[in-house]
């Protein structure tokens, strides 16, 4: 785990996305259409379908949110959270033909193969086959909870009606009802649900107004009353009862089963599974795709995916010198071309305002510029000797090339004296936009572009010296 | 070639009707194995110190290794179920028990009737384990099982007819003891 975390999930190179928060090169997307970073922070995140995790069901939008997004045939395990797996058996039941004979029916029960706790442990009747499901139980809060949420949407409804009234030049069709679906709209800023609602709600507006007529009067609900009243605090079941550690549920039990939240393990009843959703994101500046999964829920693959790393080149430590506070030292990075064309490279300086605290050590770049070859899955590098021949490479600053990928030997000198050592530079260049033609050359040629971005290099903790520590 | 007819200690002693395949299968000291019993390939049964009486319709199942290394004797019972790779250093083990799959379990732990030690558990606790006690996740987590596992009864006979097919199988004998030579 700590190797793949090594790779995938490394914090020593940083990207700098467009809006300002810095991630690795992982978890950042690419936007060929606006050539600017994003992440998971600016993209808005879209549901584009609803599925059960473990039986890969695909559950239509509305059908999941009548079934409170839960699986209707797959649960957990309430003591482990494991899956529970069915078991059937052949219970022999009392025969509808004859009153005094006993006939065998396919009868299931729930099991965990894990903690091996099953539905019989907490009494639950086993299921015949065809019977339909193992029954719900009802949440003891639910009617004040359905109440509420009716009441609030009400309201809700209302507001906004009052709000469209208002609006001038709307425009029709929008992914704003999805969002509203699952509570999203919220979590964005006011600024843009507003916009978003703006496109959707305009073609509809005289069919809202027919199911938004009902009434906070049509709603009969009780207002919560605050009491004096508290329960007495039974003193006995705290201190005088011998505590049975294996009969009382746990934290972490009683929060998984938040809507009834049993005390005790004989409380228990298996959790139906939650749905999973298969989401895209989409650029907030040109509202293009920038993560499209494939519809089918058992599929991995992705119709769209603009993560960074397959356009942007890849910053990697090679190796860390020891750090002396205040000297000079050679670092070697690697840099590596993901993308189907070669790129030129150049590393430049960031400018004063752009410095902040976080940059420990100062990096001497090169002026000059290199090539980045492309990606070529069918080279074989070490065959390849022409390569070192082609590019005319210093060998003072490029400690070698493979293919699409190269080393460089910089100079480092921390400001610090102790502490990690962090630089920063700017990684600037050419782009060429496979997707986007040149829309001046007649979408012959690929449009070229140069692009810059802000990469913040981790080096590690600098050598503290005997001096500075006395 | 001798690898792999088994490694048997005159010591050892197999009844009547128990299944001991021989490949790579090692016994030493002094072993009981009783009848019905069914002992897979590739398992490790040592009585370093002190005897091992292992009882009827147990199944060993590959890779399991049984060792006791104190002079008090381990008495296993009957119908208990070691599983692929299981590692136990237990003095008592009664009846009904399951050790799933690489688990092991350590000198002081005492097993009753109808507990089972989850997968890769690594339990030695000075502890015996009430009846129908499941111990399961890393941190071996305790719970107490409303059924006992169900026997192998069927497996066990499916076992000890197929297994004389394709397996060389020790002949039931009566071990020597050391002192009596
Ligand atoms: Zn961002
Ligand atoms: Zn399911
Ligand atoms: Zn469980
Ligand atoms: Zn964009």
């Amino acid at each position: 785990m700590d190797v793949i975390n090594e790779i995938f999930a490394t914090n020593k190179v940083l990207y700098q996305c467009a809006c300002g928060h810095c991630k690795p090169l992982t978890h950042i997307y690419f936007c060929r259409y606006c050539l600017k970073m994003r992440c998971k922070d600016c993209v808005y995140h879209e549901v584009d379908s609803q599925y059960c995790q473990h039986c890969l069901e695909y559950i239509p939008t509305i059908d999941a949110k009548l079934k409170k997004n839960k699986c209707a045939s797959c649960f957990q395990c309430p003591n482990c959270m494991h899956t529970l797996t069915p078991r059937t058996f052949l219970a022999s039941v009392p025969s509808e033909t004859d009153p005094n004979g006993m006939t065998t029916r396919k009868a299931q029960f729930l099991l965990c193969s894990y903690c091996k706790w099953s539905s019989k442990d907490v009494g639950i009747p086993d299921q015949f086959i065809g019977s339909g499901g193992w029954p719900e139980i009802e949440a003891p809060n639910r009617k004040r909870v359905e109440g509420l949420v009716d009441h609030y949407r009400v309201i809700a409804q209302r507001e906004r009606m009052e709000k469209e009234k208002k609006r001038i030049n709307p425009r029709p069709g929008h992914a704003i009802h999805l969002l509203d679906k699952y509570g999203i709209s919220a979590s964005l800023s006011a600024k843009l649900t507003e916009s978003l609602r703006t496109k959707a709600y305009s073609g509809r507006i005289s069919s809202n107004y027919l199911s938004a007529s009902k009434s906070l009067t049509d709603i009969k609900l009780e207002p919560s009353l605050a009491t004096d009243d508290v329960e007495p605090l039974d003193v006995d079941t705290f201190y005088n009862k011998d505590l049975i550690e294996s009969e009382i549920s746990s934290i972490e039990q009683r929060l998984m089963q938040v809507e009834m939240q049993p005390n005790t393990v004989s409380q228990f009843y298996p959790i139906s599974k939650m749905l999973y959703v298969k989401r895209s994101l989409r650029c907030k500046e040109c509202d293009h795709n920038i993560i499209k999964p494939e519809y089918n829920s058992s599929s991995i693959k992705f119709k769209i995916q603009l993560s960074a790393f397959y356009d942007i080149p890849e910053v990697k430590i090679a190796s860390t010198p020891k750090l002396i506070p205040h000297k000079e030292s050679m670092v070697e990075l690697t840099f590596k071309n993901p993308y189907q064309y070669g790129m030129h490279v150049c590393l430049q300086p960031l400018k004063d305002e752009e410095m902040d605290e976080s940059i420990t050590g100062k990096i001497i770049l090169p002026k000059a510029e290199f090539i980045l070859e492309c990606k070529d899955d069918t080279l074989e590098p070490e065959l390849d000797s022409t390569q070192k021949t082609r590019y005319n490479d210093d060998p003072q600053l490029i400690t070698f090339r493979r293919g699409n990928k190269i080393g460089l030997r910089l100079t480092v000198i921390p400001e610090i004296d102790s502490g990690r050592c962090r630089v920063c530079f700017r990684l600037r260049h050419d782009f060429v936009n496979s997707v986007v033609q040149n829309k001046s050359t007649g979408g012959s040629e690929p449009q070229v572009s140069w692009i810059s971005h802000k990469i913040y290099v981790d080096l590690g903790p600098v050598i503290e010296s005997k001096e500075s520590i006395a | 070639m001798s690898a792999s007819v088994g490694n048997f200690d005159q010591t050892v002693t197999i009844m009547p009707n128990a299944i001991v395949c021989r490949e790579q299968t090692t016994i030493k000291g002094d072993v009981v194995i009783g009848s019905r019993t069914i002992i897979q390939p590739t398992v490790t049964i040592i009585a370093e110190k002190g005897p091992i009486i292992i009882g009827e319709s147990n199944l060993i199942e590959e890779y399991v290794t049984i060792i006791n290394k104190t002079d008090q004797p381990m008495v296993i019972g009957n119908n208990n179920v070691f599983e692929v790779g299981s590692h136990s250093e237990s003095l008592e083990i009664q009846d009904n028990n399951v050790l799933e799959y690489k688990c092991r379990i350590g000198p002081k732990v005492k097993l009753t009737n109808g507990c089972v030690i989850g997968t890769m558990c690594d339990f030695n606790d000075d502890l015996t384990l009430p009846e129908n006690t499941v111990v399961y996740g890393p941190d071996c987590k305790m719970r107490k099982q409303l059924e006992r596992p169900a026997l192998q009864t069927f497996q066990l006979d499916f076992l000890s007819k197929i297994m004389p097919n394709y397996q060389r199988i020790e002949k039931p004998r009566k071990g020597v003891k050391n002192d009596e030579k």
